[in-house]
């Protein structure tokens, strides 16, 4: 009998304790403001003009998309200003997408990332996009039954699938800015005729925007990046006729670094099968395949080596040599490797197998 | 009243004093009217019979009885006049009046008074045996238990047809004087089972038992928790398996449910259908059951918990389905929920009330029409109603159904918890839960058995149901004396003769 | 040795050990580890597993040799008043313990789920939760944490997610730190480790003690395996500089899991920890009432009521993060010299008393 008087009493006590100061705050899902994508524009100094795109639904199943735009220093203030102006409380948890327009990342963006990764209601699968247009302009137009933050969402989404573009995420692009021997690159958007598009990759220096891959230089990028990769496609022009488009079947990349920390040369050696899925030059017969071949493996060493070039140039690490070397280096030391990086000589070898032809030769 | 006190005073005054409690008895019996007595002449004198109408089956008494008695001589003839078998002749009057009661009738002679004859001519208006309704299985035997104890104990020991079968019979209630039976069979059962049981049952004190439901809440070892501990079962063949299993059985008179112990939490969630089917689709069976019973307890608190604090959970692609659904909708979470879990409880407890067609009608009406009309007035959102009606049909899967209200119960403070202080609050109301079922016992044996403590021997049969032959030993939890059912290695060779091809 | 119907079997120490080492730690210890030994660190989970099961054994050593729990072979050993004294020290360790894996985890609720919550009350409930735990005797404290690796365990499952952005090449170089880094590693490595001393006080509820040794090694081998596990992701998962932004890098794993039915299982992972850490502070708090009742003789139901209040207390009055930090840092080096320190120490000590008594009974005994 007393170990239930004693069972009632903790029940009796729980109850009460609940029902008074829990003290926590409800988030009903339909009474909040869900934004999905944020966008940052410099405006002067310290000062930025924040924008950000939620979904109205309504009731009749159409979600509408709109804005709240305002301007201040920092970002949770930033925030506040912006709740001022709302129906409902903004909250960050289903941010999509964070955009900043090319200014900003020209001077470097990463103290407002600093700021969302700190929130632990945003998770690392927000893609960071640098927008070459206004993002109040981008972010305020709604493109079919979704809102903005959605819809740039799934372009990217959608181009990363089909290996078009690399992974990228707010993981990614921490995890490059404090890789040693890597630098973050993120896709740059910008508005079309019809809608917004990514139109480059941009290649970063720290948190700084310094440098782009346009989007027929994707295709090589894509291929030196990952280490095993496919659905990559790429236009080759052999002259003003002569045309054919490739898609890369499968793809393996390795690196060859024979003297660590060294002036000695990095190889990176490339073995590719690869499809062809247009052409337009009578029929494809062996002779031509080979000739094919040798055309591609001639074009994709010249092209990346003048990719890589640049990025000495720049001072940029997008492929992570860096990365390779530090793995193959006892004690490694970042600062030797920043002088020596601009001057070591990094060749790319490429073996290219044109497997198929598609249904017709 | 006053004849039976004439007989006595010109027969035999001496006897005045022995004859005193039968004199009260007397008393008391021809107080109710449905007690019938009358006098005859016979050979040795006059010659009396009473007995109670309701009780006495009027045949026997026309056929064997009144045809025969007129030539009564001595009261210790009976035997050879009336062709029944169970008569007796006392003088004991507590002995007289529960056989009254059970369905004897009294015969007495004025030259052995003192003496009475106890003619056994009971009515049987028992029902007949039928089909099990709430444990109804497609394949297997289709014969369930009924009120009488008798025909009860004979449907077992059809089943099980051995001497070392033993029942021993408790009389519980002061004034409901039902019988009970524990069976158990002698070599299997563990012994301290069997008088745990017989403990309980006879230290018991309380003036009616009505049906073996109250003997479950009042032997269980927890009387406080929610969760049954002894399993009811109305099917002869399941109370044979758990004897066979080394449990052990008790049946009571009147009631048409048997109850089983020990028992775990696992066996509440077998239908006894399970040893009918292949062990891969038993197995099947069980688990989705299982999946139901989680599903029916945590699938509205998490909705409540996502919807009320977590909306960072939902995935993007369902964020428009869940806002859409609960635009319109002007209260909180846990009023929505808790609206449509009481509108299924009520559907559930008018269906249970009304007799079954009419209840079928409230089920199909109120099912559609209020979940419906709730809809499009904006109370309650499409999806939370798809989920809590799920809810619902996961709780009705449980195959004994004492344990299915238990399920339905206990939702209600996880949905509470939810609300409170979100996914917290349904992971502490989950470990609250675990706690609990973690002390409970079952005659003293640990609720969760075969799986904690672990006992592989009772795993093969408990969420999964593994092949016959794995099943050679009995469970742990029951403790039998002899584990081994049968030769695991027999029972799986078929030796069948060499085919000729 | 205690009744036969309170003892478990010998197998049920796996699950025993590994709970109370599998705490709050696992979900941010990775940052401590990482900042001495970068890519190595996954080697020092290992050394470090090695060096508990040494000290396990010398567990195993002291009890086997008296076959009852520590507060009995303090008074054994030291007479009534120095044993009971030296037990309280346990005691206090044991309970600051069941503080710290309980102040940590309200923190996690606090910076993940709800910023503004009610320390109090919720550890009220948790606490009522504990209370019920305990009072329902060690069967059901060990239980609870039989449960709590079983139906946890698919959380760990959902870490094969992150594997997806994994760059194995940050394993290497191996062996690329000095042994000093490695050595100061692998202290804090070990802390994430701490806890099994609580096997002193649920030793004589073992039946056939001895045969369990096998398996407290084999439930230290199983954290070291989850450890590991965890320890390579992160390495993979992340660069060495920003680990160290993460404070829980564990969670911070979760951050990038999707599935079609669920995102963000950080929340998840969180709520599911709690049926990890409960009964790692029950088994904390009942070796602590155990020992407790048995110096005192007070009843143990109220001895329970008034720890528990106690742990309240603390958890309350600790309030910002630094003070936590304080806390674990106290609670780590105190359990640390207990173990590797104490334990060892006693043992010889045992074996010379006994020794010694051995000679003077020698007539007697035989």
């Amino acid at each position: 009998m007393g170990k239930l008087r004693i069972n009632i009493g903790l029940l009796a006590v729980s109850a009460t304790l609940l029902t008074g100061c829990m003290g926590i705050e409800t988030q009903v899902v339909d009474e909040l403001q869900l934004a999905t994508a944020a966008g940052f524009k410099h405006i002067k100094d310290d000062e930025i003009e924040a924008t950000i795109s939620f979904p109205v639904f309504l009731t009749d199943k159409t979600v509408k998309n709109a804005t709240l735009t305002a301007t201040d220093t920092l970002n949770k203030e930033l925030r506040d200003r912006q709740n001022l102006k709302s129906e409902k409380p903004i909250v960050s948890g289903k941010l999509e997408v964070i955009l900043f327009d090319r200014q900003l990342a020209e001077r470097g963006f990463f103290d407002h990332l600093d700021s969302l990764m700190r929130d632990p209601s945003i998770g690392s699968k927000v893609f960071v996009v640098v927008l070459d247009d206004d993002p109040k302009d981008v972010l305020s137009k709604q493109y079919g039954n979704k809102d903005t933050g959605i819809y740039l969402s799934n372009i990217i989404q959608q181009n990363i699938e089909t290996g078009l573009i690399p992974k990228t995420n707010l993981h990614l692009f921490t995890y490059n800015y404090y890789a040693e021997g890597k630098d973050p690159a993120i896709p740059i958007m910008a508005q079309s005729r019809d809608g917004v598009g990514i139109r480059a990759l941009g290649l970063f220096k720290h948190d700084k925007l310094v440098h782009q891959i346009e989007k027929d230089e994707l295709f090589f990028y894509k291929v030196l990046f990952d280490s095993n990769s496919s659905g990559e496609t790429m236009a080759i022009k052999f002259n003003e006729d002569k045309k054919a488009s490739i898609i890369n079947v499968e793809s393996t990349r390795k690196y060859e670094v024979l003297q660590p920390m060294s002036n000695a040369e990095i190889k990176i050696k490339v073995k590719a099968k690869m499809m062809i899925r247009e052409y337009n030059n009578g029929l494809l017969n062996k002779d031509k395949m080979k000739e094919m071949e040798n055309f591609i493996k001639k074009r994709f060493e010249e092209k990346s080596a003048e990719l890589i070039q640049q990025f000495q140039q720049k001072g940029t690490d997008p492929l992570g040599i860096g990365e390779q070397v530090r793995t193959r280096t006892r004690n490694w030391d970042k600062k030797k490797w920043d002088e020596l990086y601009p001057n070591i000589p990094i060749t790319v070898q490429a073996e290219i197998e044109m497997i198929e032809s598609g249904l017709i030769n | 009243m006053k004849r039976w006190k004439t007989i006595r005073n010109k027969e035999n005054g001496k006897e005045q004093q022995g004859e005193e409690p039968f004199q009260a008895l007397l008393q008391q019996l021809v107080n109710s009217d449905d007690f019938i007595q009358f006098t005859y002449k016979s050979a040795a004198g006059l010659l009396c019979i009473g007995y109670y109408t309701s009780l006495i089956d009027g045949k026997i008494l026309h056929q064997d009885i009144l045809p025969n008695i007129k030539s009564l001589e001595s009261i210790h003839h009976l035997h050879s006049l009336i062709p029944i078998e169970n008569i007796i002749v006392t003088s004991d009057v507590t002995k007289i009046k529960d056989s009254l009661l059970n369905g004897h009738m009294m015969v007495f002679i004025t030259k052995d008074i003192g003496q009475i004859g106890l003619v056994r001519a009971p009515v049987d208006n028992t029902r007949e045996v039928s089909i099990p309704e709430v444990e109804f299985s497609v394949v297997g035997p289709k014969e369930s238990f009924v009120e009488s104890l008798d025909k009860n104990l004979n449907l077992v020991r059809k089943r099980l047809p051995l001497p070392e079968l033993k029942t021993i019979e408790i009389v519980i209630g002061t004034i409901s004087k039902t019988k009970v039976s524990v069976l158990y069979i002698d070599g299997i059962a563990n012994k301290e089972n069997v008088q745990t049981v017989t403990q309980r049952l006879s230290d018991l004190e309380i003036d009616q038992v009505n049906d073996s439901s109250y003997l479950t809440q009042l032997i269980q070892d927890n009387q406080n928790s929610p969760f049954p501990q002894l399993i009811d079962t109305e099917r002869p063949d399941r109370i044979a398996s758990a004897l066979g299993e080394g449990k052990v059985a008790i049946l009571v008179d009147g009631a048409p449910h048997g109850l089983i112990a020990p028992t775990n939490l696992f066996e509440f969630f077998v239908a006894y259908e399970d040893y009918f089917l292949n062990w891969a689709v038993a197995t099947f069976f069980r688990l989705v059951r299982f999946f139901a019973v989680l599903f029916s307890i945590l699938i509205t608190p998490i909705y409540v918990a996502v919807l009320t604090y977590h909306y960072e959970l939902i995935p993007k692609d369902l964020v428009s389905t869940l806002v859409t659904s609960r635009n319109p909708i002007p209260l909180p979470p846990i009023m929505e929920a808790l609206i449509l879990e009481l509108a299924i409880e009520l559907l559930r407890e008018a269906g249970a009330r009304l007799p079954t067609k009419v209840g079928q009608t409230i089920g199909i009406v109120g099912g559609i029409v209020i979940g419906t009309a709730s809809v499009e007035a904006g109370l309650t959102s499409n999806v939370l109603l798809i989920i809590v009606a799920l809810a619902a049909l996961a709780s009705f899967t449980t195959p004994v159904y004492q344990m299915g209200n238990t399920i339905r119960l206990i939702r209600f403070p996880f949905l509470l918890m939810a609300h409170y202080i979100g996914l917290v609050g349904v992971a502490v109301s989950f470990i609250f839960l675990l706690i609990h079922l973690l002390r409970l016992s079952s005659l003293g044996r640990p609720f969760l058995e075969p799986v904690y403590p672990l006992r592989l021997q009772g795993l093969v049969d408990s969420i999964i149901r593994l092949p016959i032959p794995f099943q050679s030993k009995r469970p742990a939890q029951s403790q039998a004396e002899d584990d081994k059912k049968f030769n695991a290695m027999k029972a799986k060779r078929i030796k069948d003769t060499k085919k000729n091809d | 040795m205690e009744k036969k119907e309170k003892q478990i079997s010998p197998f049920l120490v796996f699950f025993l050990i590994h709970k109370i080492q599998l705490g709050v730690g696992v979900l941010g210890f990775q940052r401590d580890i990482i900042k001495f030994a970068g890519n190595d660190a996954w080697i020092i989970v290992i050394v470090a597993a090695i060096l508990v099961s040494i000290s396990l054994w010398f567990m195993y050593v002291l009890l086997n040799r008296h076959q009852v729990d520590l507060i009995d072979i303090h008074k054994d050993l030291f007479g009534k008043w120095a044993g009971g004294a030296l037990s309280i020290i346990w005691i206090i360790n044991w309970i600051l313990l069941a503080v710290t894996v309980f102040r940590n985890y309200i923190e996690i609720i606090q910076v993940w789920i709800f910023p503004i919550i009610n320390v109090g009350m919720i550890s009220v409930i948790f606490i009522i939760l504990i209370y019920y735990c305990i009072s329902g005797g060690f069967k059901v404290v060990a239980g609870l944490s039989f449960l709590g690796v079983v139906i946890p365990f698919y959380i760990f499952m959902t870490f094969l997610y992150p594997l997806e952005y994994a760059n194995f090449r940050n394993l290497l170089p191996v062996w690329n730190h000095t042994i000093t880094e490695m050595a100061l590693g692998t202290k804090e490595m070990m802390l994430s480790y701490l806890g099994f001393s609580t096997l002193m006080m649920f030793y004589p509820f073992i039946k056939n003690p001895t045969k369990s040794q096998k398996w407290a090694h084999f439930g230290n081998l199983f954290t070291m395996v989850l450890y590991l596990f965890l320890m390579i992701t992160t390495i993979v998962y992340y660069s060495e500089k920003q680990v160290n932004r993460y404070v829980w890098a564990t969670l911070s794993l979760w951050q990038i899991v999707e599935m079609p039915f669920v995102e963000r299982l950080e929340y998840i992972g969180i709520v599911s920890w709690l049926l990890i850490i409960l009964p790692n502070i029950s088994l904390n708090i009942w070796a602590a009432t155990t020992g407790a009742k048995k110096i005192f003789n007070i009843k143990s139901n109220k001895l329970l009521i008034g720890l528990l209040v106690l742990l309240w207390l603390f958890v309350i009055l600790i309030k910002n993060s630094d003070t936590i930090a304080k806390l674990n840092q106290i609670s780590s080096m105190f359990g640390m010299g207990l173990i590797y320190g104490y334990v060892p120490i006693l043992t010889v000590i045992s074996f010379i008393i006994l020794k010694r008594r051995r000679k003077k009974d020698g007539k007697v005994t035989n």
